[in-house]
């Protein structure tokens, strides 16, 4: 029997208070609040996104939305659940209750510390490995002024976040914040009977498992980045760097001039940056680009021929050969040739026509 | 006897049952979780790791929480 704490004591004390003054309906109500606000805020911008085309923002609202929508699933579940098993009956926890809940805690956690002002309690959870992803130990915070709301928020205490998302230290933790997915339901309930050790048991139960249906960044992409021009996820080992973006992109967004084999001065780059003919569409770099001197396009050393494009040469080749052609019948027949000193051809018997 | 018994599995339940003397953890587990495993819970008697041929006392808090709970 651990000696007694009369600080945790009186912390027992608080939160016995602050969970008796939570009804288990105003718990569910407020969980479910949280997200609808924030599937609502998804909905709007996610109408804006298709209405502008951007298909990756597309992609990831609309998985932001999912997971937003089954946290409310899980609240109203919740919800029906306590009312269904009569939890709203359940008397408030004591303070004694409360206190041999945080003595277990503090037994099985390593690095727990509380905060009676603040009335915060942290643990440390040992070190987390995720399918061979190394994402460290996490600091749970409990908040013990934010009973009624998500009361906790985790803290990567040596973040790993993958390349592609610095604000992702955990597969189901954005920001500080754990998506508790199969967890919400028996927190909610941990919580409203004061079962702080269950509740932190649960909590790390949910940050050592992985559940690759819903992700905020799988672990297969945890590795690599995503590429600049195509939004695709790409590893470590099949990513190059774009200098002119200053970008990882993906082997098939990589691109480098055809012509000087990306030897230019900006002869590599990537789907993005990286300049095409108009008339073959090759990949070419601006130093090897050049303009015809008809139709003023950018064309690559292949499609120019004494500065002329294809078409631009056919129209000059048609030209010549009316040029020629002109020439031609002025030199067969005379008179058939306008020229300033060439008399004017008769109008009428006896009269000369004389311009206006 | 009367022991408190919590499962922290699907919406989490925590109620008082009825239990005949002399069931074991490892008894209770069956009864309770018929299609689980062992392995693959957390079982705690009296907030402490146990056995699961502990024979259970009056009033006993049996808590059997999951090892793998998924986020989303």
């Amino acid at each position: 029997m651990p000696p007694f704490d009369p600080l945790l004591w009186r912390l027992a004390g608080r939160l016995a208070a602050q969970i008796s003054r939570l009804s288990p309906r105003a718990v569910d109500i407020d969980l479910a609040s949280r997200s609808m606000n924030a599937a609502r805020q998804l909905i709007d911008q996610l109408h804006n996104a298709r209405e502008r085309g951007w298909t990756a923002a597309t992609d990831h609202l609309s998985w932001q939305l999912r997971t937003r929508l089954t946290e409310c699933q899980a609240s109203f579940h919740a919800g029906l659940q306590a009312l269904s098993s009569g939890a709203s009956c359940q008397p408030s926890p004591t303070q004694r209750l409360v206190y041999d809940e945080l003595v277990a805690v503090r037994a099985e956690f390593t690095d727990f510390t509380f905060d009676l002002p603040d009335q915060t309690i942290s643990v440390t959870t040992e070190e987390i490995t995720l399918e061979g992803v190394y994402l460290g130990p996490f600091e749970i915070r409990l908040q013990g002024r934010e009973l009624g709301g998500t009361p906790y928020i985790i803290i990567a205490e040596s973040p790993h976040p993958p390349a592609s998302r610095s604000d992702v230290p955990h597969p189901h933790v954005l920001g500080e914040r754990l998506c508790e997915g199969d967890a919400s339901a028996p927190l909610a309930h941990a919580l409203r009977t004061g079962r702080f050790s269950d509740y932190f048991q649960i909590i790390q139960q949910t940050l050592s498992s992985y559940n690759s249906e819903s992700p905020y960044v799988s672990l297969d992409a945890w590795h690599g980045a995503d590429c600049h021009a195509c939004g695709g996820h790409v590893s470590d080992d099949d990513s190059s760097y774009c200098e002119n973006c200053e970008a990882t992109v993906c082997a098939d967004c990589s691109r480098s001039c055809r012509h000087c084999d990306g030897s230019g001065r900006d002869g590599s780059g990537c789907d993005a940056c990286l300049p095409s003919c108009h008339g073959c569409g090759d990949d070419c770099c601006s130093s090897c680009l050049k303009r015809c001197a008809g139709c003023s396009k950018l064309r690559c050393p292949d499609c120019l021929t004494h500065t002329l494009c294809e078409a631009c040469h056919a129209d000059a080749a048609v030209d010549q050969d009316t040029s020629d052609e002109v020439a031609d019948e002025a030199a067969s027949d005379p008179d058939a040739t306008l020229s300033p000193h060439a008399p004017l051809p008769p109008d009428r018997m006896g009269q000369v026509a004389v311009p206006a | 006897m009367q022991i408190l018994y919590i499962n922290n599995d699907g919406s989490g339940f925590a109620d008082n049952i009825h239990v005949d003397d002399g069931t074991t953890v490892a008894k209770l587990f069956t009864q309770r979780v018929p299609h689980g495993r062992t392995c693959d819970y957390l079982i705690r008697v009296n907030r402490q790791p146990a056995t699961s041929d502990q024979v259970l006392q009056p009033g006993d808090r049996v808590s059997f929480t999951p090892t793998k709970i998924e986020g989303a």
